[in-house]
């Protein structure tokens, strides 16, 4: 895994279609200044609030964070699929992707299309496995029905292979052919989801979105579930976003993580990196909330404090008000997202040259 | 008192409603000072007392009808005979429903089997033969007992609704803790329920009284209305076989319908606008 | 157990709405031979004897003599048992099921036509209505059928009767034919016939296409939230299709049941309809009925309104659990 990536500042981005630089040939995602914001009747909740980050090339990236901090919304704006009142404030998605006519690859803003020229681009080359598998299926269709309406979408292939393509991706997830004539409440949790993940992997995408897929699941499913996910990972050569509030998830699947808190990022490394040696005192909280098994028993730290409002996020660190470390500066300035150490990212004045100084 | 207000921030449909039924309740409040002019002091509903189908002039702005009226008069009167008709009968029905839902959702079990099954009875009963049979036998078919022959026929959709909201509030914590607590059943029913049921017990009046002047007109219209005064549906029987257009008495043609359907309009709105305030999933545009 | 609890419910109910509409008929003063009884002796002067004598025979035919009790149990006896509904009093003596069986292929017709195409417009516009639910002309249709929903169909049809009727004179406004034509498989008959319905049929469709919009409106507004929806276009489908294959096809199973209700229902909708347009329906027929104190007939005519409601509503109970296989699962778990 191309873990120290170089993160440089990406070119100003432009309409449609844009060649991708050499500096970035393993960027496949690259989210840059987004906003999205709901629209209250107390005024703008800035759910999602200037995140930038970049997924590469076959890596499992996992998206941590408290649940509220905006993880799935952010997803959920990479994918256009926010409803109003929730809109897109701003920022740009750049989606490389090869295009099937020479080979070349293309590099699109997510953002700047319209639906109509997303549209293509969904299940071809973005798929996503939804939270709560539960309510993600037509109530009223088979399965077979459901996962064949989006090949045929896309492709011109004939019903018999659309079907014959739901048997083979059914089977990969670990489902029986039968499931394929029954309906979404005959499944059980555990089956639903496997149902949208065979459903994401028809048409072969590069980056597979999955939002809290195994949440619902008791921990055995949700075992074997992530392993069958890492598998078809390999098989297909998937980029895999992974959604979770769950460390201990993001611990056995993830090659990179990214650290969101109050809708921004506060940290981004390998995922070694994040759980030896966590840079953000949110980070630190967040690891340290985690018990260890097998080892001495003593109290769970949590974080103190509550989670802030996203119609209201602290001025300067959006951290500040439940940080041990916090300084006069942390309440004034909002800390940048900055290579701290080679390849990682953190969003923390106490990693600037002038936290000793500062007050 | 709030709820009502929110509805009035929230809905369109409901200020329009408001407005609309207040202006028809005030008319109907001061129309004997409207009409007195007109029909030499008489109530509207004493037939005769003018030569019949003249046309309108100074003296009688609408014309009077077949059975010699002042059609202003009538209009008048009739306003105020309907919506005194339909408000007495929704009173009532609501009355008979909150006891009926309020016994049935609270106690359930075996009495709410019964009355449950009783209410669905009375509900696969065409209303309109029986209202008809009823009004063509009853001895003093003054105003008031026709607004109680209709409340039979309104109440068990008042009741039903009620028991549903009944039911569903029964088994959230408070009223649970307030079991537990030992109060006794009516302090929980009055302190507890009641008051989150407002506006339902308001939707269910409504909806009652526009049942309830549906019915009135219906009968109305084919001359079975109360003697003792005249309603807009009365109005619309006394067109009397079309004589009214050719004659070109057009007001008594037009007006008591299109006046009915605004009343009808206007309380369907409040009640909507009602739900909307309630179920936000109603309005037209969600969020913003 | 469940189809055998619906069962019992369904003819409980019967029982009960019937016996409570015999006992309420009977209970009102005044009845039809009494009535009759009364006229003879008033125009004819007929001696009291002779008249006691034909009173007992006539009363005896309407199965009227003998303690409230004992008529009920005959009663019951012979419609139930039997299938016989009496004879009718407005045209004795041909029995009540003759007179209903020969108006209600026309009550039939007007409110069967009705009722579908409200059905069919209302779930097409309220389709549209729910899916493009911010835009303003859904709005606009939105407060219309609001406002239409709650409007009973006879004052629109007042309107209608005014002026597309009397004043342009395009429609006919009095009787379901012109008499000129036979009545049989014609074209003439037919084409008068449906020109005949237009005005009804548009008085009931307006007032219940409303109710159409509104339902479907709201479902699809449900529908709107629902995850499926969000991942159908995820999945990149094109909206069109969204809207056919899960919006409307989730919205099809209640709208199809309320459509069952409704034809189940047509007995006691429009009865004023049928009299305001002299159609010759079970409306007229029971106009004419009441007016005479005829028990039988009017007993005849809310039976088969009791009737035909309960058994649409039996038909959804026991259907529901073959085409929804929720319902099924629930009653297997039950």
């Amino acid at each position: 895994m191309s873990n120290n990536t170089k993160v440089t500042t990406p070119p100003a981005p432009q309409q449609g279609t844009v060649p991708a630089p050499l500096s970035q040939q393993h960027a496949l995602l690259q989210i840059k200044d987004t906003r999205v914001w709901y629209t209250t009747i107390t005024g703008e909740a800035r759910v999602v609030d200037g995140v930038d980050v970049t997924i590469n090339k076959n890596e499992v990236f996992g998206l941590a964070g408290e649940s509220g901090c905006g993880k799935s919304t952010l997803v959920e704006g990479v994918l256009r699929l926010i409803k109003s009142p929730g809109h897109i404030k701003s920022g740009h998605v750049l989606f490389t992707y090869p295009k099937s006519v020479n080979g070349e690859d293309t590099t699109v803003d997510l953002f700047t299309m319209g639906l109509n020229e997303v549209r293509p681009l969904r299940w071809q080359h973005i798929a996503y496995v939804p939270q709560g598998a539960m309510n993600s299926l037509n109530p009223v269709m088979r399965i077979e029905d459901q996962i064949a309406d989006a090949i045929l979408e896309h492709s011109k292939t004939t019903k018999a292979k659309a079907m014959a393509n739901v048997r083979q991706r059914l089977d990969m997830v670990g489902l029986p052919a039968s499931v394929a004539h029954m309906y979404p409440h005959e499944l059980s949790g555990g089956m639903k989801q496997r149902v949208t993940i065979a459903s994401a992997i028809t048409l072969r995408p590069e980056l597979l979105i999955a939002d809290e897929p195994t949440t619902a699941l008791d921990v055995n499913v949700q075992k074997v579930i992530l392993q069958e996910l890492l598998d078809i990972r390999k098989q297909l050569n998937l980029t895999i976003v992974y959604v979770s509030h769950d460390m201990a998830v993001h611990a056995e699947l993830a090659d990179r993580m990214g650290i969101m808190y109050a809708g921004v990022m506060m940290e981004v490394g390998t995922t070694i990196q994040i759980f030896k040696d966590p840079l953000h005192p949110y980070t630190q909280g967040l690891i340290h909330s985690i018990p260890d098994i097998g080892k001495e028993r003593k109290r769970v730290e949590g974080i103190p404090g509550l989670a802030p409002s996203p119609l209201a996020w602290p001025n300067g660190c959006r951290f500040h008000p439940r940080c041990p470390h916090v300084k006069d500066i942390c309440k004034r300035v909002e800390p940048p997202l900055l290579e701290a150490r080679p390849g990682r990212l953190v969003a923390c004045h106490i990693y600037s040259e002038l936290w000793d100084k500062a007050s | 008192m709030r709820f009502l207000i929110q509805s009035w921030k929230v809905s369109g449909k409901f200020k329009f409603g408001v407005i609309t039924i207040s202006i028809l309740i005030v008319l109907a409040l001061i129309a004997p000072f409207i009409y007195m002019p007109f029909t030499q002091g008489q109530i509207p509903a004493r037939p005769g007392v003018f030569a019949p189908w003249m046309l309108p002039s100074p003296q009688h702005p609408l014309g009077t009808e077949g059975a010699g009226r002042d059609v202003l008069g009538d209009f008048l009167g009739g306003l105020q005979a309907t919506l005194l008709i339909g408000f007495l009968a929704g009173i009532a029905a609501l009355a008979v429903g909150v006891v009926f839902g309020f016994v049935a959702g609270y106690e359930g079990g075996t009495v709410d089997t019964i009355l449950t099954t009783f209410t669905n009875m009375l509900l696969v009963i065409p209303s309109y033969p029986i209202l008809v049979g009823l009004t063509l036998v009853v001895p003093q078919k003054t105003l008031f007992t026709l607004a109680f022959i209709l409340a039979l026929f309104s109440w068990p959709f008042a009741a039903r609704t009620i028991r549903a909201q009944v039911i569903g509030m029964k088994n959230q914590s408070y009223v649970e803790l307030a079991k537990v607590s030992g109060q006794n059943d009516f302090r929980i029913i009055f302190t507890e329920l009641m008051p989150n049921l407002i506006p339902y017990l308001l939707m269910s009046f409504a909806f009652s009284t526009v049942g309830a002047m549906v019915g009135e007109v219906g009968i109305s219209i084919i001359g079975l209305g109360p003697t003792d005064s005249i309603t807009l549906g009365m109005m619309i029987n006394l067109a009397g076989g079309w004589g009214a257009y050719t004659r070109g008495l057009w007001a008594i043609l037009i007006v008591p319908p299109a006046v009915l359907i605004l009343i009808f309009v206007s309380i369907t709105m409040v009640n909507r606008g009602m739900e909307e305030y309630l179920n936000p999933r109603l309005q037209n545009v969600t969020g913003k | 157990m469940y189809y055998f609890r619906k069962v019992i419910t369904y003819l409980f109910t019967i029982w009960g709405a019937f016996t409570l509409t015999f006992f309420l008929f009977r209970l009102l003063p005044g009845n039809p031979v009494e009535a009759w009884v009364a006229t003879l002796q008033r125009q004819y002067s007929v001696s009291s004897t002779s008249i006691a004598s034909t009173a007992d025979y006539y009363k005896q035919q309407f199965g009227l003599n003998g303690p409230l009790g004992e008529q009920y149990v005959r009663y019951m006896y012979q419609v139930f048992i039997k299938g016989n509904l009496g004879p009718s009093f407005v045209n004795y003596p041909d029995p009540v099921q003759v007179l209903i069986l020969r108006r209600l292929p026309w009550t039939i017709f007007l409110l069967g036509v009705s009722v579908l195409l409200s059905w069919f417009l209302g779930i097409i516009v309220g389709l549209f209505a729910g899916w493009f639910r911010e835009s303003r002309l859904s709005s606009m249709i939105t407060n219309v059928a609001i406002a239409l929903s709650q409007i009973p169909a006879y004052l629109i049809a007042l309107f209608l009767v005014l002026f597309l009727g009397y004043q342009l004179g395009i429609f006919p406004t009095r009787g379901a034919w012109d008499a000129q034509y036979p009545i049989g498989f014609n074209l003439p008959f037919i084409l008068s016939a449906l020109k005949h319905a237009i005005l009804p049929v548009t008085s009931i469709v307006l007032v219940s296409v409303a109710g159409w919009i509104l339902t479907t409106r709201s479902l699809i507004v449900t529908q709107l939230g629902e995850d499926y929806l969000n991942y159908a276009e995820a999945k990149g489908l094109k909206p069109w299709n969204i809207m056919r294959r899960y919006a409307l096809r989730n919205i099809m199973l209640p709208q199809t049941t309320g459509l069952a209700l409704t034809l189940g229902a047509i007995f006691n909708g429009q009865l004023l309809i049928e009299l305001l347009f002299v159609y010759p329906g079970l409306g007229d027929l029971l106009n004419i009925a009441i007016n005479d104190y005829d028990f039988n007939t009017v007993l005849g005519i809310i039976l088969i309104s009791i009737l035909s409601v309960m058994t649409a509503s039996l038909l959804i109970d026991l259907a529901l659990p073959l085409i929804d296989p929720r319902i099924r699962t629930q009653i297997q778990a039950a």
